[in-house]
């Protein structure tokens, strides 16, 4: 297995208060990584840390072979070219409609005319499952599944290696939820993506994740859900024990 | 790097796909494309067999110009090429409509819209109107607080900027006007000027544009900002009016405090036109108090003080009115934000002239 991200003794700390004490995590290329831990357990900061949005208090992200924590800002950009990131709420930008939305990085990193960037842009569409007739909506004018699915579209508009999910399913109904994960699902197996997704809904960490990273005890416990599964530790048996994930595990 | 490959084979012309055709190689993989010429008779075969990585954007090019020779006569075969690019290609061309009308967003200011304008402006009066009695007469559902908190923001925290401006404006009439006046060796009739402008006209207009500025904004952005975040929705299914809980206290607490703001904008205007007034035109402070005090009437005061609650009902109407017409992005927000001040400022100089016009048929 290859190693795309290896986070290296990365420490988080808020005034006094340490989030992550020397948290080591290797993301493999090509696989779908679940990272999972109770609410303030620095899920969303791990994320963040990796995308550059926060800086690390100390340790070492590497990208392929880069170190990103002490990179310079111009080559961080260009790196980041090859990363698509969904955010919880889509984080669409209000004023531009939907076919503008996806469009934007295209317009910003390439020289493709405009006709080209429409036909791409609509590209994307297909591959995440809309309509063509959403490409003229705003995002205030869409429901949460799509702009769901448009923001999947426009992270995937670079052609990312590493697509980076933060809570992908939160706010959508069951049934859009499993089309959702079977999307990711699919568009992992079609564009050989990694993809890395921040998640609280146990389907979809049974159904698509590769391994689960769990954070427990400000360090990551990494594993498959059987690893998980058999690991003693009473905060991962608790996770896995409440009366949902037992009716999942039953299912399966 | 990137490398078409281009071979003659049983007849077939064979493009290999060589090295790492993704986004950033656009440029490149388009001048490659360029140098095929295909032939007649021969098919051309697109084959990816070799390829390191083929990504969405690059096979998406190879694909439309793959497309552009079978338009212009020639056969293309893909070979090895990723099967679900090709059906996503495929599907996007199927649903290759005719671009749908632009339906003229910007279409400019039909009448209609006017009217709609102007008839969900009244809907809005009437209820702010109607909320703001039935407070009234039920004081329980006067959110005293809420007054207290406006009046101090859009008063209290305002008290510096219009006092600052009301000495600039004094200043600034009685340097022009006085300068003027000593030529003519009637320098003392500035005091009449400066207090007659400022106590009419310019204490009151220009502590109500400051008014407009900061406070009409920022009840529109404020209100506009819970309606996209459906806090007005919550207070409807709550079964509370947001009018009563919005709008009310703003409107009351603007109608207290633009006329204390006038009043302290006259106070620091005279101060400022005296001390002015000493310095350049020998006209001592006792000298100036006393004229304006046998030569100005009460009412001269009264008549910029008593458009300041017309004044202030202005901006806090039409500051929340915008803001409840927001919806959904933040383009909006700015939009209504923005029309809130343009808007606010217009009505209080059109109010004003009318006023002017009124006071003197009134004999005022």
């Amino acid at each position: 297995m290859e190693t795309l991200i290896s986070i290296r003794q990365l420490v988080n700390q808020f005034g006094t208060q340490r989030v992550h004490d020397g948290l080591n995590l290797e993301i493999y290329r090509g696989e779908v990584l679940g990272i999972v831990g109770g609410s303030g357990s620095g899920k969303s900061v791990l994320l963040r840390t990796v995308l550059g949005l926060q800086p690390a208090f100390s340790g070492e992200i590497y990208f392929g072979s880069t170190e990103l924590t002490q990179l310079p800002p111009e080559d961080f950009t260009r790196l980041k070219q090859h990363w698509g990131v969904m955010f919880q709420r889509g984080a669409l930008f209000s004023s531009l409609s939907v076919a503008d939305n996806i469009e934007f990085p295209l317009r910003e990193f390439s020289n493709l005319s405009a006709q080209e960037c429409r036909e791409l842009m609509y590209v994307r569409l297909e591959m995440v499952g809309l309509e063509r007739a959403v490409a003229d909506k705003f995002p205030a004018q869409l429901s949460g599944g799509m702009v769901k699915r448009v923001a999947l579209a426009r992270a995937l508009v670079l052609d990312p290696i590493v697509l980076f999910l933060d809570e992908p399913t939160s706010g959508l109904d069951p049934v859009s939820a499993e089309e959702f994960d079977q999307l990711i699902g699919t568009l992992h197996r079609n564009l050989k993506l990694t993809v890395v997704m921040v998640t609280h809904d146990l389907d979809s960490l049974f159904s698509t994740c590769d391994r689960i990273a769990m954070l427990v005890d400000k360090q990551v416990v990494v594993g498959t859900l059987r690893e998980l599964l058999a690991n003693p530790h009473p905060e991962i048996q608790h996770y896995f024990s409440g009366g949902r994930a037992r009716a999942l595990l039953r299912g399966n | 790097m990137i490398e078409l490959r281009q071979l003659s084979q049983n007849g077939e012309l064979h493009l290999y796909l060589q090295g790492e055709w993704v986004f950033a190689q656009i440029a490149a993989i388009k001048a490659a494309l360029q140098q095929v010429q295909p032939v007649v008779g021969t098919p051309l075969v697109v084959d990816a067999q070799a390829v390191a990585r083929l990504d969405v954007t690059a096979a998406w090019v190879v694909y439309q110009q793959a497309q552009s020779w079978i338009r212009q006569g020639y056969e293309v075969h893909f070979d090895h090429f990723p099967a679900e690019y090709l059906r996503y290609f495929a599907a996007t061309e199927a649903s290759d409509s005719s671009p749908s009308p632009d339906k003229g967003r910007l279409g400019g200011v039909s009448l209609s819209n006017l009217w709609q304008v102007l008839r969900s402006f009244i809907t809005f009066f009437g209820h702010s109107i109607a909320a703001l009695f039935t407070s009234l007469f039920s004081p329980h559902l006067f959110r005293f607080r809420a007054v207290f908190h406006h009046v101090f923001t859009t008063g209290i925290s305002a008290v510096p900027i219009v006092a600052l401006i009301a000495c600039l404006i004094s200043i600034v009439i009685t340097y022009q006007g006085g300068g003027q006046l000593r030529d003519l060796g009637a320098e003392i009739y500035t005091v009449d000027m400066v207090t007659i402008s400022v106590l009419r006209e310019l204490g009151v207009l220009l502590t109500a544009i400051m008014v407009a500025g900061r406070s009409g904004s920022a009840f529109a952005a404020e209100i506009g900002l819970m309606k996209t975040n459906q806090e007005v929705d919550a207070l409807l299914v709550m079964g509370k009016d947001p009018f009563l809980i919005l709008v009310v206290p703003r409107l009351v607490a603007l109608v207290i405090a633009l006329p204390l703001l006038t009043v302290l904008a006259d106070i620091v205007a005279l101060m400022a036109a005296a001390l002015i007034a000493s310095t350049i035109l020998d006209i001592s402070f006792v000298q100036f108090f006393t004229h304006v005090q046998t030569n100005i009437e009460f009412r001269t005061f009264a008549a910029g003080l008593i458009k300041a609650p017309f004044f202030a009902v202005v901006i806090a109407l039409i500051g929340c009115w915008q803001g409840m017409r927001v919806s959904g992005s933040s383009a909006s927000l700015g939009e209504h934000t923005t029309k809130a001040v343009v808007d606010s400022i217009f009505l209080v100089l059109l109010l004003d002239a009318l006023f002017s016009i009124l006071f003197y048929r009134l004999g005022f």
